[in-house]
């Protein structure tokens, strides 16, 4: 539909500049971290001396319990990572890696999300949030308070590391928005494949109500 | 976590609705795998002058935007990042940065379907991309053939399995997410007037949008 394809994003579509990438462009140009709407965070903190193997238990038992990060409406995904070091005793790496590769002396937590919106409201939300989760985290971590949730946004952002490149397939859709389309699409299937057993009047009374004026979020998985 | 098991609706009647083949995430470890999503982290480390020369290839993009090869040509990326990791901070002295012998690549990638299949296809469709990308770094054999880029990735990959990894919408591929997109978009004009229709004139309409929009389910 013609509507559709004046959006920004289609613009290439007819023949004209493509206006959303040109700004995609600059604000990637003004912070590395973005891609539209979207923001890729890393930190990489460094662990405290024989508490890695810990750490790495109560991050794995995050999964039984159910990701904290589901409780952050705003992140499109996340993950912690352990990083042991940088030499590698592996043979075949040790053909190639530099014979003055870093020995870092300490391991170091990787944390990356991906998530809508600004860097800052973002950390606040999210040490606001599940701070009992993040203490238990990050107090594994040398250098940081981690049960002020001041000192330790202040700490995240201190140890960020830049983005290069950042990449999202969608970075103008949000998580809400995602889910929408998704729960749309679902619900666009059934109304197709049923149409023939409604009247006239049920077909267009479910799709108002299903898809035109939808409530908000009905848990169904995507 | 959860386990992939979403199965596209079944058509019984016309129109014909074909369902999306379903993909699987294979080839990784269990931490990397969050229902259909994958999560792949990579470190490598670079020659002296591969900071330098990466400020340039990713100012690329930013600056000849349309010109340039994008992750965008491969349909299951949802996220990807790369970063130049020159200093950490001390562990002696948190509150202070330690400069690194080298510079290091971060590369993570948030996908889905088979880890083999998508180190393919960085392989095959972006393979000038992925040697201007890793070929600053110790190391690289290349993008081609696959085999020993793949072992390559395999060895930094092994030592950095996910502890925790969490997708916001564990059972959606990104082609999925691309067609509900475009659905929605032919949608709009629908919508807005589906409820002012005679039953009969949205009945009609209804069936010329499933037409349009049946490869968007």
């Amino acid at each position: 539909m013609l509507l559709g394809k004046l959006n920004p994003a289609n613009l290439g579509l007819l023949g004209l500049p493509d206006l959303q990438k040109a700004q995609d462009s600059l604000r990637a140009l003004r912070d590395p971290n973005r891609s539209g709407d979207s923001y890729g965070f890393l930190a990489i903190t460094p662990i405290k001396p024989k508490r890695s193997a810990a750490l790495r238990k109560k991050l794995e038992r995050l999964d039984a319990a159910g990701s904290p990060f589901a409780k952050l409406p705003r992140t499109h995904f996340g993950r912690w990572v352990v990083l042991p070091d940088f030499f590698d005793d592996d043979p075949a790496v040790m053909a190639y890696q530099p014979e003055d590769e870093d020995r870092l002396g300490a391991e170091y937590l990787i944390f990356s999300v991906c998530f809508d919106g600004e860097r800052d409201s973002y950390l606040e939300e999210f040490a606001a949030t599940i701070p009992a989760q993040a203490k238990a985290i990050w107090s594994e971590c040398a250098g940081v308070d981690a049960s002020s949730a001041t000192d330790l946004v202040r700490y995240l952002k201190a140890n960020q590391v830049e983005c290069g490149q950042y990449f999202s397939a969608y970075g103008h859709t949000t998580v809400a928005e995602v889910r929408r389309v998704l729960q749309q699409q679902i619900a666009m299937r059934e109304l197709a494949v049923r149409q023939y057993d409604l009247t006239p009047a049920q077909l267009q009374a479910e799709f108002v109500s299903r898809i035109a004026r939808p409530e908000p979020e009905s848990g169904v998985a995507v | 976590m959860s386990a992939p098991t979403k199965k596209a609706a079944a058509p019984k009647s016309p129109p014909a609705v074909v369902p999306t083949p379903q993909p699987t995430t294979t080839g990784t470890s269990p931490g990397n795998i969050d229902g259909l999503a994958i999560a792949i982290t990579v470190f490598s480390t670079m020659k002296w002058w591969g900071k330098p020369w990466l400020k340039g290839i990713f100012l690329m993009p930013k600056l000849l935007p349309a010109r340039s090869a994008t992750l965008k040509e491969l349909s299951f990326i949802h996220f990807a990042r790369w970063s130049v990791v020159s200093e950490l901070a001390d562990p002696a002295d948190p509150a202070a940065k330690r400069t690194l012998n080298h510079s290091h690549l971060y590369f993570e990638s948030n996908f889905n379907g088979g880890w083999e299949e998508y180190i393919d296809a960085f392989s095959h469709v972006l393979t000038d991309k992925m040697t201007q990308l890793w070929g600053s770094s110790y190391g690289f054999p290349g993008p081609q053939p696959t085999v020993p880029f793949k072992d390559y990735i395999k060895r930094s990959e092994k030592r950095l399995e996910a502890s925790h990894f969490y997708s916001a919408y564990p059972e959606s591929t990104v082609t999925m997410i691309s067609q509900s997109l475009q659905l929605d978009e032919q949608l709009q004009g629908l919508k807005a007037i589906a409820a002012d229709l005679t039953p009969e004139e949205f009945a009609k309409a209804f069936k010329a949008a499933v037409a349009e929009g049946q490869r968007c389910f």
